[in-house]
């Protein structure tokens, strides 16, 4: 019987070791194994890495062949009205620069200081979607820096940093909040990971359409405004009228990316210089 | 000959569930690569050599995907004991039966157990995805994963070893 082998045994020394971990953890005993274990495999993983992925890409485009036509489809549509917009934009600029100088109206440099940094490895779950990075806090990076896309849309927050190598938490987890605002109505509300790896708009204050574009507010302290997020793809109103439902897409193909930029110049609120 | 090669396995197990298993998502569950490894040491090595092999792999694994470690090695610890059970019971299967029930529970338990510890750290609970989305993709991946490296090696002869932990010392 079980109770009476040695699994017994083993099992209850695995279970206070599984107890003894909980608490490393909890006191950051654990940290400097970690970081040490992840600067000896980095070069395993970027080579393993480099083999598997045109692989999995090649399998994964070909069971997604359907959706990709679609997406090529809604894409050429988005590129066309974009164009489009891009031509009124810059003929808006163009205006707003010659009025600039005519008033002698000086702008400040806001521009960021952004990190490229590779993506290591990518935990994904209906629950949880992180994924690591092969920049550290020896180059800079700390906890709480705001991750783009190389494309500038929101990709999540560093959660944990070792010496090269950070783990960040991508919009999509479920347990990622991020305080957002519709360019178009100004509502502004939570944004949260859904478990099916969309977002859901919660505690909007004010009438959301489909297809706004959601980005960053400054509100929470822990992101820089304007960084854009997802676009509304549904919208349940209650009988008042107020928003009980919304859910966003996020704007980045997350799944495909693999590089991605850590927002160095901005530090959230409560983190340290 | 044989430590040195386990080694080597456990070295490169959690490299393979980081760098690998990713890139064959189904759903929202990925092939639970670090574990059908593990029963592998298991049924070619000795449940005794898996034995102690279980807690570093956990380990390592945990350090290179960023999960709780506590919670990696509590989703492993099953397999052993469960395996050693379906063993002795009184349903008969035949190996690669029993080696599908021990991998495609264990892996569920090991993937209920990392859910269980997202709830907890404040993610959205869903049955629905928890059951679709994460147990029953997971479980198909852990087949397909486990038919493929089982299958071959039970083609050319080779044969598993018991799961029963014998009394006769480490050194079998």
């Amino acid at each position: 019987m079980l109770i009476f082998s040695r699994y017994s045994w083993w099992a209850g020394a695995m279970v206070a070791s599984a107890i003894l971990l909980t608490i490393a953890s909890q006191f950051g005993l654990l940290s400097p194994f970690q970081s040490i274990v992840l600067t000896i495999t980095r070069p395993f993983e970027d080579a393993v890495g480099a083999v598997v992925r045109p692989l999995a890409g090649v399998l994964g485009d070909a069971g997604n062949l359907r959706t990709l036509r679609e997406e090529n489809r809604s894409l050429r549509a988005d590129n066309e009205l974009l164009n489009a917009q891009v031509a009124s934009l810059t003929a808006d600029a163009e205006r707003v620069g010659e009025l600039e100088e005519a008033l002698g109206v000086t702008r400040d440099d806001t521009a960021a200081t952004r990190l490229a940094a590779n993506i290591v490895s990518r935990e994904s779950s209906p629950f949880t979607d992180t994924l690591s990075i092969d920049r550290g806090s020896g180059d800079g990076v700390k906890v709480g820096m705001v991750v783009t896309s190389s494309k500038g849309t929101l990709m999540g927050t560093v959660t944990e940093v070792f010496a090269n190598r950070a783990f960040v938490r991508l919009v999509t987890d479920s347990r990622s909040r991020v305080a957002a605002e519709d360019i178009e109505t100004k509502a502004i509300g939570s944004l949260r990971g859904a478990a099916n790896r969309t977002l859901v708009f919660a505690l909007a204050d004010a009438a959301v359409n489909v297809g706004d574009i959601l980005q960053t507010s400054a509100i929470s302290g822990r992101f820089p405004a304007g960084i854009p997020i997802g676009r509304v793809i549904e919208v349940v109103n209650t009988e008042q009228g107020t928003p009980r439902s919304v859910r966003v897409e996020p704007l980045v193909r997350i799944s495909t990316a693999r590089t991605v930029l850590v927002l160095t110049s901005f530090l959230p609120e409560g983190i340290a210089p | 000959m044989k430590y040195a090669l386990v080694v080597l396995v456990v070295l490169l197990a959690p490299t393979l569930e980081a760098a690998v298993a990713p890139f064959f998502p189904l759903r929202g569950a990925q092939p639970n690569v670090a574990l059908i490894i593990l029963f592998g040491i298991a049924v070619a090595g000795g449940p005794r050599l898996a034995m102690g092999a279980i807690a570093p792999l956990a380990l390592l694994v945990a350090f290179q995907t960023g999960r709780p470690p506590a919670l990696v090695l509590a989703g492993y610890l099953p397999l052993l004991p469960l395996g050693y059970l379906i063993e002795g019971g009184r349903v008969p299967l035949n190996a690669f039966a029993r080696a599908i029930v021990t991998v495609l529970a264990t892996g569920g338990w090991a993937r209920l157990m990392l859910s269980l510890g997202a709830f907890s750290a404040g993610a959205t609970f869903s049955i629905r995805e928890l059951g679709s989305d994460v147990l029953i993709s997971g479980a198909i991946l852990d087949l397909v994963l486990l038919s493929v490296v089982y299958l071959p090696l039970r083609l050319t002869g080779v044969s598993g070893r018991s799961l029963s932990p014998s009394r006769t010392g480490w050194y079998q």
